[in-house]
């Protein structure tokens, strides 16, 4: 008997593993060297995980654009990273930059924070009040989690990328991830607030 | 792959992965065992995969849209270009160096801060070298300006002395930098807008080529010259200058050149006498190239030679130039000039600093637009509109002897120097083959000698004797003389002489011996020409007149053409007449020379007697000044003197003044000055003396022979009332035993004669009987003293005081200076009311009963004459009794009654003053004395104040007063406290709130 089943093509999160590792390290030299067709290869290749991981500190979806574009401006000002090491580099960029992103907010951020995520439940006639309410709870939820567990729920469920992806992102091992993921969701389902939601 | 989860329940690990699709076979078999065997694993399950929908919808609106990567590459490239357009201005600097350090310093980074310090250290230390360099460099001797200062040289006009120090350190120091510092500061000098930016190397390159050009341009001006192409050897000599003034070869090669040219030109001079042709001759030498060189500066000689070759105006406009330098101040002020063309081309008229020979640059007479220039190298130059085919006359004066040279073109060396003729003519003793040999025969010279002299002798008369016979055996004669005499008999006077010219010159020498001259002038006026000029016209003249007689003895026309002709005639002979006038005017002037001598005795302005005016002024004080007038009127009369003005004013009030004007006999002035000082206080007293010559002469030192007489004496008086502050006040109190009244009236009688004015009185009787009299007296101060001792035998002198008021600048013993005595003089007063010549006290211990002693001491009182004038009596609760008693009786009947209270009990203590009065009788009987009783018992041993309930009530006091005491303290220490601890709450609250933000 088979009760949990593997999650097929048609399932919401994508996977995006090859993204990471289809770009040269040619291509990345070229791109530190100066070319610019090389460094546009960069930013459509990292571009979305930069984002994640902006978003997932920042959660708002203009600021973690910003936060795209100012960390790709960075590396292309410093051009001081190592090819091998570029994605981790690169990755402690765009943290950095959202941290002070977050840093310079004001106010403060907040659990509340989370309620400036577009809420396409409103949107839609006829919406389920529940699952908005449901989602409100979540996003609260979400705030109260550590930033390491945060970006890799971003990760996997705003890209879509496979574990392997992940941890090239983040720089940690499988098992770690794994640990990430599972810790993170056992705590949202554990969470008092999000009681009401479970089945 | 093996995965390691630290996850304390694996569970949630492995349903995420199950979630996620990442299980391994093994993995997925024992969950799927896990979750048929455990509800709760299947709660779990289910709990997860709805948070996994929950995170699926949660997510799925912030995932970027497909444009998102290009909008993010337009984005960036946007920014890259924004960032390299964008120049970062101070305030974003400043903005990133605070972020910056305001990073570094969060947190405990103590590498950081050694960082920064070492760094700033590093920095100060690295700059700290050429700092000091570059301000050594700035003072560096020579050097006027560093590179810096470009701009502050090139405001400078091109030949200033700065510019032209700047261009020496230039041409003189060797290092690199500050050739290179001194030619940027000279080239903005000249050229402000094109300075160039150079390094060290680019500086010593271009010096190096400075150097090489101008040796180029020598060495093309030495084959030039050789070749003959004289105008252009100097035009390349000039550029080899220029482009190094200090070439050390170009004296040396104008030296060279010269003394070849010197030699050429002797060669062709000697060849063309004998061929009696225009010469030309280069004339100078090493010494006058160098002082050439030195006068002629660069930017004038530039702007000379680019100019003249071009037109005849601009040719013209150059020579004006090059004769209007003014010589002497450029030697001085152009110590390095370029510029060697005009020197070399020889006819420069050139100056120096070394003995006279500027002073050689004689004149430059400007005259018909012909230039003459004399020096002492070159003779006499002419240049500008000379035509040659003229001769020049110059009357030889001075250097060049006094017979004159003449100078022609055959005689004289010229030189087309300007691409005008040029002549010059050398002195006899300088050159005298070229123009002394072939001067023409000189007409005789008309010469008209005068000399001036002012003669100072001891008899004119005996002077005038001597001068005749010198001018008789001169040839001569004397001519005039007139003669006046001064007040002091003192003769002066003038003598005209003629005497031969010739004779001139000795007859001069032997006036020097009969007196001393004060002045000498000789003059020679040249009137050859004109003397010439007029004879020439006068013989024109007379051939004309001949003629006209011709006509008139052959014509036969009409009447009105006779008429013309004699006319003519007339004129003709009027010319002729005046003509010859002139000519024996000329001969007459010349045949004598004219000397005018001004004769004065010595000591011609001396006086012959003096008169020695007197004239006294001075201030009278006076209490009268009416009386002071009329009395200072008849001193006037009794002195014989006379009144020249007697003016009395009565002023606002009773202030009168007056002001008189006297003229007094010179024999009579000091009886007259002592009858009117006698009259009030005399102040400002000044005496003028002043000498006048009788006879208007000089009023210097007079001679031994000089009458002296006194005039009358003017005295000018101000009588003015005495209203002066007193210099002293006395304040004299006065006990007489005697009338009041009367011992007034007697006083004030008396004071007059004591030279005392009453100038107030005041007399009172009290019912009582006393009698009080107050008296002002006004004296002079040296009267003072004895009218004091006149007062004081009065009666008893009861008080004095002395009061000085000596004004600085006053001579405090001032005989005359106002003194003012006020008397109060009044009977002996009641005993009580009299202060008391002795005091005393005395305490007394008594045993008995206090308040019966002090009532019979009161009874004794007045049985002993004392007067009881004070008593009181007090109770003490510790039961000591205190008695206070103050009698006042006469001095004789103190003892008596100092006897009787020592009776009373233990004297304790005994304290006795005398206030005796200076100058009064200490032991006079009748003095009050006045005694102060302090009776007293001896203290209970126990105080009333005693028992449980006193305590109580004192210690609750002193509770209270320390209470007080402690909240007044506190009330001082929370004043002192209290708004520095707010300060500090509110300084550590702000800390707090910037030490959260950041945390956050």
């Amino acid at each position: 008997m088979t009760l949990v089943s593997a999650p097929s093509q048609d399932e919401p999160v994508q996977q995006n593993a090859a993204a990471a590792t289809e770009v040269p390290r040619a291509i990345i030299a070229a791109a530190l060297a100066g070319d610019e067709a090389a460094f546009e290869q960069l930013i459509r290749a990292y571009g979305r995980r930069v984002y994640a991981v902006a978003f997932a500190i920042v959660q708002d979806v203009a600021e973690a654009e910003d936060i795209v574009q100012e960390t790709f401006l960075k590396v292309h000002q410093r051009r001081t990273g190592d090819a091998d090491s570029f994605t981790a580099w690169l990755m402690t960029v765009a943290r950095n930059a959202a941290r002070d992103r977050l840093r310079r907010r004001k106010p403060q951020v907040s659990p509340d924070t989370f309620h400036t995520l577009p809420d396409h439940a409103s949107e839609r006639p006829g919406a389920n009040m529940q699952l908005r309410e449901s989602l409100g709870r979540l996003r609260r939820a979400l705030g109260t989690l550590p930033e390491e567990h945060r970006t890799a729920l971003t990760l996997r469920y705003l890209e879509g990328l496979d574990y392997r992806a992940i941890e090239q992102t983040m720089g940690v091992s499988n098992g770690a991830l794994r640990g990430m993921l599972g810790r993170a969701l056992g705590t949202l389902r554990r969470m008092p607030a999000l009681a009401e939601d479970r089945p | 792959m093996k995965p390691t989860s630290s996850n304390p329940d694996p569970l949630d690990d492995l349903l995420a992965a199950a979630l996620h699709g990442v299980l391994t076979a093994a993995e997925r078999a024992a969950l799927d065992a896990r979750l048929a065997a455990d509800p709760a694993a299947r709660a779990a399950h289910q709990e997860i995969q709805h948070m996994h929908d929950l995170l699926e919808n949660n997510y799925r609106d912030a995932r970027p849209d497909p444009a998102f990567e290009e909008r993010m590459i337009s984005g960036v490239r946007r920014k890259v270009r924004a960032e390299k357009e964008h120049r970062e201005t101070a305030w974003e600097s400043a903005v990133v160096l605070w972020r910056g350090l305001s990073g570094l310093f969060r947190g405990r980074r103590w590498t950081a801060y050694a960082a920064v310090v070492f760094a700033v250290c590093v920095v100060a230390v690295a700059a700290y070298g050429p700092i000091t360099s570059g301000i050594r460099k700035a003072r560096a001797p020579g050097l006027v300006f560093a590179s810096g200062d470009q701009r502050s040289l090139a405001s400078l006009p091109a030949d200033s002395p700065v510019v032209l120090q700047q261009q020496m350190a230039l041409a003189s120091q060797p290092d690199a930098t500050r050739l290179f510092s001194s030619k940027t500061a000279l080239h903005g000098a000249i050229d402000s807008n094109s300075v160039m930016a150079q390094d060290e190397v680019g500086a010593s390159t271009d010096v190096r080529t400075r150097q090489l050009e101008s040796r180029l341009h020598l060495g093309k001006a030495k084959l030039l010259a050789q070749q003959g192409e004289l105008q252009d050897s100097m035009k390349e000599f000039k550029s080899a200058a220029q482009a190094w003034p200090g070439n050390p070869d170009l004296n040396t090669a104008s030296a060279n050149f010269f003394k070849t040219e010197d030699r050429r030109d002797d060669r062709k001079q000697h060849a063309n006498q004998s061929a009696e042709e225009p010469t030309v001759l280069v004339k100078s030498g090493e010494q006058e190239t160098r002082e050439a060189i030195r006068v002629f500066p660069s930017n004038q000689a530039s702007a000379w030679d680019s100019d003249w070759a071009k037109t005849d105006d601009a040719r013209q406009r150059s020579l004006r130039q090059f004769n209007q330098i003014p010589l002497a101040n450029n030697a001085a002020s152009a110590p390095s000039a370029t510029g060697l063309a005009p020197a070399m081309l020889g006819s420069l008229p050139t100056g120096s600093d070394k003995g006279d020979k500027s002073k050689d640059l004689a004149q430059v007479i400007k005259k018909d637009g012909i230039n003459y220039v004399e020096t002492a190298q070159k003779g006499m130059t002419l240049s500008g509109n000379v035509d040659t085919s003229k001769t020049y006359q110059f009357a030889g004066a001075g250097q060049f002897g006094a017979t004159g040279a003449t100078a022609t073109q055959s005689s004289a060396p010229m030189i087309n120097v300007f691409g005008e003729p040029r002549v010059s003519v050398w002195p006899a003793n300088v050159k005298s083959t070229t123009s002394a040999a072939a001067a023409p025969a000189e007409p005789s010279r008309k010469l008209v000698r005068d000399a001036q002299l002012d003669l100072e002798v001891k008899s004119y008369q005996k002077t005038v004797d001597a001068i005749t016979a010198l001018s008789k055996i001169g040839g001569g004669y004397l001519d005039s003389s007139n003669s006046q005499r001064g007040g002091n008999g003192k003769l002066q006077g003038s003598v005209v002489v003629k005497v031969l010219p010739e004779n001139l010159d000795g007859f001069l020498l032997k006036l020097r011996d009969l007196g001393e001259i004060k002045n000498q002038s000789v003059s020679t006026e040249d009137v050859t020409k004109d003397y010439y000029d007029t004879e020439a016209r006068m013989d024109n003249s007379r051939r004309m007149e001949a003629q006209l007689q011709e006509l008139l003895k052959h014509d036969n026309g009409k009447v009105a053409d006779l008429l013309q002709v004699e006319r003519e005639l007339g004129r003709v002979r009027g010319d002729i007449e005046q003509m010859q006038g002139q000519l024996k005017l000329y001969d007459f002037q010349v045949q004598y020379a004219t000397v005018t001598i001004a004769l004065a005795e010595k000591d011609l302005n001396q006086a012959a007697a003096y008169l020695l005016r007197e004239n006294d002024q001075f201030s009278l004080f006076a209490h009268d000044v009416e009386a002071a007038f009329a009395q200072a009127k008849t001193a006037a009369d009794a002195s014989k003197a006379e009144i020249l003005s007697a003016n009395l004013q009565h002023n606002a009030g009773s202030d009168m003044s007056a002001q008189l004007a006297f003229s007094v006999p010179p024999d009579q002035i000091d009886g007259f000055l002592a009858r009117v000082r006698a009259l009030g206080r005399v102040e400002n007293f000044t005496r003028q003396t002043q000498r006048v010559a009788n006879d208007g002469g000089d009023t210097g030192t007079p001679a031994d022979q000089t009458r002296t007489e006194k005039d009358r004496v003017q005295v000018s008086l101000a009588i003015r009332a005495d209203d002066e502050s007193p210099r002293q006040q006395t304040q004299l109190a006065i006990v007489s035993t005697g009338d009041i009244d009367a011992q007034a009236q007697q006083i004030k009688t008396a004071a007059p004669d004591l030279g005392a004015a009453v100038i107030g009185s005041n007399f009172q009787r009290d019912p009582d009987g006393s009698a009080t009299a107050t008296l002002a007296f006004r004296l002079p101060l040296a009267k003072a003293p004895a009218f004091m001792t006149a007062l004081e035998k009065l009666g008893r002198v009861e008080s004095l005081t002395v009061q000085r008021n000596d004004q600085p600048g006053q001579a405090s013993a001032d005989a005359n200076a106002p003194a003012e005595i006020n008397l109060r003089l009044h009977n002996a007063p009641a005993l009580e009311n009299e202060p008391p010549s002795q005091q005393t006290q005395l305490d007394i211990a008594s045993t008995g009963d206090v308040d019966r002693q002090a009532q019979q001491v009161k009874i004794d009182a007045v049985k002993a004459g004392a007067a009881v004038i004070a008593s009181s009596f007090d109770r003490a609760p510790d039961g000591t009794e205190t008695a206070k008693l103050s009698f006042r009786l006469p001095l004789s009947q103190a003892a008596d009654f100092m006897a009787i209270l020592k009776k009373l009990g233990r004297v304790e203590s005994l304290a006795v003053q005398r206030s005796d009065q200076p100058g009064g009788v200490g032991n006079d009987p009748a003095a009050p004395a006045q005694i102060d009783l302090w009776l007293h018992n001896q203290a209970a041993f126990v105080a009333d104040d005693t028992g449980l309930w006193a305590t109580l009530r004192r210690t609750f006091g002193h509770g209270i007063a320390a209470f007080l005491g402690s909240v007044q303290t506190i009330g001082v220490i929370v004043a002192f406290i209290l708004p520095w601890l707010v300060a500090l709450l509110v300084v550590a609250w702000m800390g707090r709130r910037i030490y959260v933000a950041r945390k956050k």
